[in-house]
């Protein structure tokens, strides 16, 4: 029951934002960039023509926030596809490749993890470059060892099943071993992390762009906007609301299927046995 | 190789299996080693069964993994009808695969718990590219399935939802699809009701009648290899302490562990 | 209801034991064990033997429902005593050997650490005190060093050895009950031997009742004095050893001792086969759960089984 409730609050809130998304390339208000100094700081009216208000150079912040949520999901879940892509190939082949190899590659992996994700981030991005581009490789490389290791240890798992060596015994190769019998046996774990794991890269994404290393202005992104809004934090507080809610919205919808998905695979697990 | 060797579907020749047990921190020399097998020889001839007797530790295991490929000898070699399988071209190799099969003990075990026994009975034809097509596999699991007791049914069940007498049958299915001269059963029916053994063993009996298949049956209980085998060996601690014709061996041992395992087992 | 006081270490009178869902696992099941005797408890997976054993002592799995007519254990009524006194009643006066000799013992205690437990919690000895006992009860159970095996960490025994180690430290409270789940199924044959021969020496000479499950009838014919059968969460037939094995009542006791294998077989002849597979669901039925593979069913056993007793020979047969 209570993880049925998880999965189903996180799919409506990620729905509330696929729907945003997809909004933004039918139709915005305002073009987000579009500055208008007359109209700057309007207070959110829903009768009005800014229903959220507009910011300090008169952008409507309904069409910013639509926006830029093209640019979260764009990150987050490019950046963690990517990610896991690489990841998934590092830790199948250091698992099956033993001894020397994959300690060499485990290694490099424990190291990358062992630095903070924002840290990290940072580090790369001064390599990578700023803006969408660095966003996306230095979250990438972020994930990568989360996914390595989780598959390293889960291939190590089921490498000693009998069912493995049985189809050892019928002569089903290495390659075809891993297909059909290692990813099904991973693919329950490896989605609930990938969930979880965009979770986290918003939050990156939002952390980069709020110190300015993400996205640059004047296009929009959440982190941005939040950042831009600093300033004026006393005197307009709404224009960090916006941002503020859709970012937690965000990450909370996605955690949430990460958290109900695997409070599914345990209960699982326990029928089975 | 002699003439009686090139005829028998399985010969081997010295087996040896060590393992590694200390290694010098850094140069890697070996400083410990255990072996597993010491110094194993037999045959196995057409549609005949050989019996390995013993108990956990003594090799058993290792042997038959060893005889069936899943594991390399440290020392010694596997013939298959003469032919040494650690030197097959690619070619051979595959038709060995495809003649020496295995069951286990475990039969939920041995199954992959994410596909149906169906999918998991055919797997063994298209890894060997057996069957063309899915329906070609399909119509040859039905045979199988048919041939073994088991309802049509099962095809679409997965491993846990059926006991583990059924399971076995239908690990036997798989073994049995691809029409193989051996198979290695290692502890068929030590997992199971004492009710189902009989009947497993009653159909390992009936198939190796019909389709003349030969079979190296592992176990520690006597009172079964004594009833399916022909010949037989006794191991302890990795070496054949005893070996011969079943019945001579079993009623009439020669060897002090050979008694005491006997003695033991009339307790069942 | 007689007023005689009994001795006997377990009187139990109509077992259920049912799921959360509703589902009947045990159902109807009796069986008295007496003072000081081997009572074989058989059947196969499924047949409800081992949740019987377990309702005795307390260790029924938190789901499951039961209730009986009488349930009678060490003298005390486990029907009316709080869970609190039941606790402390059976930690006292009962021992469980298990089947899997491993998980039973904390792998990163010294066996000296964990030996004493439930004897210093149930008793008022201090752990100098129990461990001068432990190393008695090691000595008695066959090892020729208990000091240096107190040291030992579970991981460094065989598991003969452990198998023996949980019997010391079922020992150690003097119980009067001792219920072995199995004892020998994961051991070797030659070690399956000696440490049956144990059970039956602390039996003589401790008198201590042992409650032997197991789904090996020849094992139960060695060693036990009276036993039951159970098939499918029903006790088909009990009696004492002698009695059931002259004159085995029910056809399934009769299959049962058709098929133990001995060394005799005709190899050129099938062996003696149940044909089917015990069924997990469907047991409230009123009629007898073996008839569908019972070779000697008849129509009225679909809704009726009689019941049937005399001289502590128990059968349900319609068959006379």
């Amino acid at each position: 029951m209570k993880k049925n409730l998880s999965i189903a609050t996180g799919i409506i809130l990620i729905l509330l934002v696929l729907a945003m998304w997809g909004l933004s390339f039918v139709y915005m208000p305002y073009p987000p960039n579009e500055m208008n100094i007359s109209e700057r700081f309007l207070k959110p009216d829903f009768d009005s023509e800014h229903i959220l208000g507009t910011d300090n150079f008169g952008r409507d912040i309904l069409s910013r926030l639509m926006y830029g949520s093209r640019n979260v999901l764009l990150v987050g879940i490019g950046s963690v596809t990517l990610g896991t892509t690489f990841g998934i190939a590092l830790g199948a082949v250091a698992a099956m490749l033993k001894k020397a190899a994959s300690s060499v590659i485990m290694r490099i992996m424990d190291g990358l993890m062992s630095f903070p994700g924002i840290l990290l981030a940072l580090m790369i991005v001064t390599v990578a470059g700023k803006g969408l581009k660095g966003s996306i490789i230095a979250i990438a490389i972020f994930m990568i060892p989360v996914f390595a290791r989780l598959v390293y240890s889960m291939i190590l798992d089921t490498e000693n099943l009998l069912y493995i060596k049985a189809a050892k015994s019928y002569g089903t190769t290495n390659s075809k071993i891993f297909f059909k019998h290692f990813v099904p046996a991973m693919l329950p774990k490896l989605v609930t992390q990938y969930s979880s794991a965009i979770g986290s890269a918003v939050m990156i994404e939002t952390s980069l762009s709020f110190l300015g290393l993400g996205i640059q202005p004047p296009y929009a992104s959440w982190g941005l906007m939040l950042s831009e809004s600093r300033q004026y934090f006393l005197t307009y507080p709404y224009l960090a609301v916006a941002p503020g809610i859709a970012i937690i919205i965000t990450i909370l919808g996605f955690n949430l299927i990460g958290d109900g998905l695997n409070d599914m695979l345990i209960n699982r697990r326990s029928h089975d046995e | 190789m002699s003439i009686e060797e090139n005829k028998s579907v399985i010969t081997a020749k010295n087996i040896r299996k060590e393992y590694v047990v200390k290694k010098h921190f850094l140069t890697g020399k070996v400083k410990e080693k255990v072996a597993a097998v010491k110094s194993v020889n037999f045959i196995v001839e057409e549609g005949k069964t050989l019996g390995i007797v013993g108990e956990s530790g003594s090799g058993k295991s290792t042997t038959g993994e060893i005889v069936g490929g899943l594991q390399k000898p440290t020392y010694g070699s596997v013939y298959y009808y003469g032919k040494n399988i650690a030197e097959m071209t690619a070619e051979e190799h595959k038709e060995y695969r495809r003649n020496v099969q295995f069951i286990f003990q475990d039969p939920q075990g041995s199954m992959d718990p994410n596909y149906k026994i169906g999918e998991i009975i055919s797997m063994p034809l298209f890894t060997l590219n057996i069957a063309r097509d899915k329906k070609e596999a399909n119509k040859m699991v039905d045979e199988i399935l048919a041939k073994v007791g088991l309802d049509l049914n099962i095809k679409n069940k997965y491993p846990s939802e059926i006991s583990g007498g059924q399971c076995q049958r239908a690990a036997i299915a798989r073994a049995l699809i691809v029409s193989p001269k051996v198979i290695i059963c290692d502890e068929p029916v030590s997992a199971l009701d004492v009710s189902i053994q009989a009947q497993i063993v009653n159909l390992l009996k009936k198939l190796q009648k019909e389709l003349n298949i030969a079979y190296i049956f592992i176990s520690h209980d006597i009172g079964v290899v004594n009833y399916m085998s022909d010949t037989i060996i006794v191991m302890q601690n990795g070496a054949v302490v005893e070996a011969g014709d079943a019945k001579h061996v079993l009623l009439h041992p020669a060897e002090e562990y050979t008694k005491k395992l006997l003695d033991s087992a009339i307790v069942n | 209801m007689n007023e005689i006081i009994n001795d006997n270490t377990v009187i139990l009178k109509k077992l259920h034991v049912s799921d959360a869902v509703g589902n009947t696992l045990v159902s109807s099941s009796s069986m008295n064990i007496e003072k000081g005797e081997i009572f074989g408890l058989v059947g196969e997976s499924g047949s409800g033997k081992t949740l019987t054993a377990k309702s005795l002592i307390n260790l029924l799995p938190d789901d499951l429902i039961f209730s009986a007519d009488e349930m009678i254990v060490a003298g005390k009524n486990m029907l009316e005593i709080s869970l609190r006194d039941k606790k402390a009643h059976i930690g006292k006066n009962a021992g469980y050997i298990p089947q899997n000799t491993v998980f039973f013992l904390h792998p990163m205690i010294k066996i000296k650490n964990q030996i004493a437990d439930g004897f210093i919690d149930h008793t008022n000895n201090n752990k100098k005190e129990a461990l001068v006992k432990a190393e008695g009860i090691l000595s008695k159970v066959g090892f020729s060093n208990p000091k240096l095996v107190l040291n030992y960490y579970p991981w460094q025994l065989s598991g003969g050895m452990r198998q023996r180690i949980n019997i010391a430290m079922a020992l150690m409270n003097d119980p009067k009950l001792i219920v072995a789940d199995e004892p020998t199924t994961a051991l070797d044959s030659t070690v399956q031997k000696q440490v049956m021969e144990l059970f039956r020496s602390i039996n003589e000479e401790l008198n201590i009742s042992i409650l032997l499950i197991s789904h090996d009838l020849g094992l139960v014919k060695n060693y036990s004095h009276s036993l039951a059968v159970m098939y499918a969460g029903v006790v088909v037939e009990s009696g004492t050893t002698k009695s059931v094995f002259e004159n085995p009542k029910h056809p399934y006791t009769q299959l049962l001792i058709d098929i133990i294998p001995t060394m005799k077989i005709k190899k050129t002849e099938p062996l003696a086969e149940i044909p089917g597979y015990v069924q997990e669901k469907g047991r409230d039925t009123k009629g007898c759960l073996f008839r569908n593979r019972c070779p000697k069913a008849m129509e009225i056993c679909e809704t009726y089984v009689k019941e049937h007793e005399e001289d502590g020979h128990y059968f349900r047969c319609n068959l006379d």
